[in-house]
Formats: structure tokens, sequence, C-alpha cells
């Protein structure tokens, strides 16, 4: 109850666009934990199903064989990759909508200067320092995702080539 | 006309001498002498009286003049002794006042004070929300202003007892019925409820107290703001939130100045922000579009043809006509066709996917572009007018951020469609180019 409390008065704070950033953060987690359960638990049982599939096979070595294994690598890696666009896009999205909410808080920090026609520098840097919180928050929020995002794609990229090992071809 | 008549006078005189001297003539001596005799008697005892007369005139008129005399120097006398009562009394008034002055003393201090206090308070006192609920209050504070004399002890016992009554109704809210003024300018008695001196409420609305009328506030604030209002009516018991306005009004009147943010970004869109929507409007129809040719038409289609052998008109079919035609052509020519026949599939199914990434990617140039633009403009105004007038500065960047803020929008869901629209054609692609061989090969493979 105490953390939504915390997290409500941020959001107070950063003004609407923190939802958006927060919607992101969500949809950009949840592709990030299915993959990990993909490559983790799915996928190292389907690979051992394509290698026995391979094994299984008389012809390994005719042109045509070459062709049938390459066809069944790129199926995997593209399992392996699927929404991985998508995943860094999101990650590219937050500081974007950080970007947002801070021009639009800047707007209305000069607009509320302007109506009030004070230059008081207490009020501006209050504004100002709501309106940068959006920023903060997309950031923080990229920077989650960056380090896993990578990380997601240097396993793919090894747990592909790993099929392709178990895949021998003569 | 006087000579005239003295001149015959003096005739006829003459001539009865003559007539007389004629008489006489005929009159002894003895008896002319004793006839002058006579006359000179008589005319001694005229003269006689006559000097009489005078010397009793003479007397009588120096009994007036001593008569006179005597009333002056009564009128005198009368006049130095008013003179002196008149400085008698002036001196007692003098005493008096500085006695009156004395007795005074501190009350007159007080008198001052009160005035003052009273001019202090009435500006409060008329604008303050209390008011608004016990209407005439000013009515005494004015008294007390324009007073000449020392207020009286029930004006001041009154007085306090305002001064008390505005700070314990501070901590209070109060319900009331009132008249409103609403927004047709219309009269009409509503329950006014009252918090402290900050709002006035009726429902949901919030009102605000102008010179003496409670009047519907003619642009509300936003609805989070008046829900909650509306939850504070509707509670009975225990604590409610509510927003209020520590300023008495003045954030709520602002709320007429201020414009939503969808109002602003259509009035200050200037050339960049127009720019911007176009290309917006344009990555969106090229994203729709693709959207519904790779989900909908090509890409069930492909994955369709994958499971199928005999080759349909769709990518994939095509390139396995191709395959199927070359079939028995050695291993070299056979994968320069097939290259090929994918070559000339790809550019149908990537089309305008890489102009959503530039259009993208041109939005917040261009929203940059236009504050740029806008921030040189009010700096160069007020390099030219020289004001200094934060108002103003801050007005003319509050409108040159807008464009920016079109950036942003345009950017954020067409990066979003970009990679939705680029991942699926991808897929299609990779289908095409990496499995299309293999998928043939097994279809061979599994017809024998």
């Amino acid at each position: 109850m105490e953390l939504i409390y915390t997290i409500l008065e941020f959001i107070d704070k950063g003004g609407w666009v923190l939802w958006w950033i927060g919607l992101v953060l969500f949809m950009m987690w949840t592709f990030i934990i299915e993959r990990y359960w993909y490559i983790y638990g799915q996928f190292p049982k389907e690979a051992r199903s394509i290698i026995a599939r391979w094994n299984s096979r008389d012809d390994q070595t005719s042109w045509r064989a070459h062709q049938i294994r390459e066809a069944w690598v790129s199926v995997a890696r593209e399992a392996l990759n699927q929404r991985m666009l998508l995943i860094k896009t999101l990650i590219a999205i937050c500081p974007l909508l950080g970007l947002l909410g801070t021009v639009t808080g800047m707007i209305s920090v000069f607009d509320g200067m302007s109506g009030q026609g004070s230059g008081s520098a207490r009020q501006m840097a209050g504004g100002i320092f709501q309106a940068t919180i959006p920023t903060m928050a997309g950031m923080v929020a990229a920077l989650s995702g960056i380090f896993f995002s990578s990380r997601l794609e240097q396993t793919a990229y090894m747990k592909t080539h790993q099929l392709a090992d178990n895949l021998p071809h003569h | 006309m006087r000579n005239i008549l003295a001149l015959s006078l003096a005739g006829a005189l003459a001539f009865s001498v003559s007539a007389a001297s004629n008489a006489a003539e005929s009159l002894s001596h003895a008896d002319l002498l004793k006839k002058v005799r006579d006359k000179e008697r008589i005319q001694e005892q005229v003269n006689n009286q006559r000097v009489q007369e005078f010397v009793r005139k003479k007397n009588q008129q120096a009994e007036l003049l001593a008569d006179a005399k005597a009333r002056l120097a009564a009128e005198e006398a009368r006049s130095e002794r008013l003179k002196a009562e008149f400085d008698e009394n002036e001196k007692q008034l003098t005493e008096i006042a500085e006695d009156l002055r004395v007795k005074q003393g501190n009350l007159g201090e007080l008198f001052g004070v009160v005035r003052q206090a009273a001019n202090g308070l009435s500006g409060d006192i008329s604008s303050s929300l209390i008011s608004a609920q016990y209407p005439g209050r000013d009515a005494l504070l004015n008294k007390l202003i324009e007073a000449e004399e020392l207020p009286k002890m029930d004006d001041l016992r009154g007085f306090y007892v305002l001064m008390l009554q505005e700070l314990s109704e501070q901590g209070n809210t109060a319900s009331f019925a009132a008249d409103v003024v609403n927004e047709e300018g219309r009269t009409e008695t509503q329950t006014v409820e009252r918090i402290g001196t900050f709002n006035l409420l009726t429902g949901k609305d919030y009102l605000i107290y102008d010179k003496g009328q409670i009047k519907t506030l003619q642009v509300q604030p936003g609805p989070e703001v008046r829900d909650l209002a509306a939850d504070y009516e509707a509670a009975n018991s225990g604590y409610a939130g509510l927003y209020i306005d520590p300023t008495k009004g003045g954030i709520l009147q602002l709320e007429k100045l201020k414009m939503s943010l969808p109002d602003r970004l259509w009035k200050f869109k200037g050339f960049a922000g127009s720019t911007v929507m176009i290309l917006l409007a344009i990555g969106i129809l090229i994203a729709l579009e693709r959207l519904f040719t790779l989900y909908m038409v090509t890409g069930p289609k492909v994955a369709s043809q994958k499971k199928s052998s005999t080759p349909g008109n769709n990518p994939l079919g095509r390139v396995m006509k191709v395959y199927l035609a070359n079939k028995n052509e050695d291993v070299e020519n056979l994968e320069l066709k097939l290259d090929e026949a994918v070559l000339k599939e790809t550019p149908k199914i990537e089309r305008g996917i890489n102009l959503i990434k530039v259009i993208a990617a041109l939005g917040p140039l261009l929203g940059l572009l236009g504050t740029v633009v806008g921030m040189i403009e009010v700096f160069q105004s007020i390099t030219l007018h020289g004001t200094g007038d934060p108002r103003l500065m801050a007005n003319g960047i509050s409108q040159a951020l807008v464009t920016t803020v079109w950036g942003l929008l345009a950017a954020i869901p067409l990066t979003f469609l970009h990679a939705v629209v680029a991942g699926k054609s991808k897929n299609i692609i990779h289908v095409l180019e990496e499995q299309s061989t293999g998928l043939m090969a097994q279809h061979d493979e599994n017809n024998g």
C-alpha cells in the first residue's frame, strides 16, 4: 500500500506522461520476461527436438539437406529473436516520452509565469523541477531495459550458433 | 421768487412809512416821540423775549449734550464689561478643552487605533468569503472609518466581535443558503458550502465571491478537482479530501486564462507543427496500409503456403514456382534463379517501411526547428523593444515549445508503428530468403 502511494505521489508530481512511461515500461518488461521464459524454458526443448530430428535423418549431406538444415536454424533464430525489435523500440520510446513530459511541463511553467507575470526564480525552479521528472523517469525506464535487452540479444545469438553447431553436416 | 416777494414786501413797507409820514404830518411831535418811545419799548420787550428764548434753548441743548455724554459713558462701560466677560469665557473655554484633552488621554489614541484597524480589516472583510455567509458586515467598519468623533462603546464591541468572527470562521466549514449568480447571469438561491476562507462550493461547482456577489466560476477546474469536490459534498462523516485555493480565488480565476494542452497544440502549431501534422498523417496512413497488407494479406498467405506444396499467387508461391520450374538444373544455377526471385519479391514487402522511420526521425527535428525559430523571434523582439518583462518572454517560450511537442507526438507513435511493421516484414523476408529453399526441399522429400 505504502509503495502504491509513493508511486501515485510520484506520478502526481510528474504529470500524465508518467502513466504512458509506466505503460511502456510494463509492456517492455512483459516482453523481456516472456523472452527469458522462452529462451531458458521453451527453447532448449525445441532445440533438442530439432537435433533429434536431424540426427534421425538418413541424408545429412546433400544440397537439399543443407537447405533444410538452414531453414530449421532460421526458424529457430526467428523464434529466438521475436519481439526483440519491439523491445528495443519501447526502450527508445521511453526517453522520447520523458522528453514530451518535460516539454509539456515546461510549457505549463512558462505559461504560468506569463499568466501571473512574476519572474520569481523560486517558482520557476519548482516548476522546472517537476517538469524534469518525466525525463528522469524515461531515462531510468530505458536504462532498466537496455541491459537486459542486449543480454537477450547476445543470448539469442549464442543459442542460434549452438543449435547450428549441434546439427553436424558432412 | 423769494427775492421778488421780499422786494415787493419792502416796497409795501416804504409805502406805508411814507403814508404814515404823510399822516404824521398831521400829528404833533410829542405824539410822534411818544409813539417812537412806545415802539422802542415794544421792540425792547420783543428783544428781551427773544434773548430769553435763546437762553432757554441754549440751556436745553446743554442738557441734551450732557445727557448724550452720560449715555456714551454708560455704553462704553458696558462694552468694557462685556469684553472682560468674553475674555474670561475664552480663558475658561481653553481650560475646559485642555481639561478634555487630558481626560481623553489614552482614549484619543484608541480612536486612531480603531480607525486604523478598521481600515486594515475593511479590505479583508469585504473580500472575505465569510462575508458571503454574513452579508452587510462592512457597514460597521465603514461607520468606524468615517466617524469624526470617538466611537461608541457598542460599535467598539461590534468591531471586536467582527474580528473574532472572522478568526473563528476561518477554521470552520459551513453550509448556508445564498443567492448565486449563475453563468447565464440569473440569480438563484442555492445551498453554498464554505471551506474556511478559501473556497465556496455548490454541488461540484466552484464559486467565487466578487464585490458582494457570489458567482459561479465560468471556467471550472478539471474533472479530478471537481469529482473530489462532489465526493466532499456527499461525505457525511469522517474526513474527505478536497482541493482548496489558498489564494482565496486567485488560482481559480486563472483557470479562465489557462488553455488546455490540445487547444494550445492547435493554436500555436506554426509552420513546423503543421508540417509535422501532415507528415504524421502520411506516416500513419502508410503504416496502416502496411499493417493491413502484412498482417491480413501477405502474412497469412505466406503462412498457409508454407504448409502446402502447390504454389499459389503469393510471394512464397512465386518463389516456389521458380524452384519447381528449375528443379532439375544444377545447384548453382538454381540458387541464382531463386535469389533473383526473392529479390523481386522483397521491395513489395519492404515498401514504405523506411519512409515511416524517416518521418519518425524528422518529427523531433522539425519540432526542434520550430522551437528554435520561435525562440529566435522571442529574443529578437525583446532585443528590439527592450522590455525586460518576464511575462512576454515566458509567453513566447511557452508558445515556441509547442512545436517540439508536435514533433515528439509524431515521433512516438510512428517509431512504435515502424517497429511493429518492420518486425512483420522482416519475418516474411526471412521466410523468403532463408527458409523458402528449405521448405521446398522438405515438400519434395515428403512427396517422395
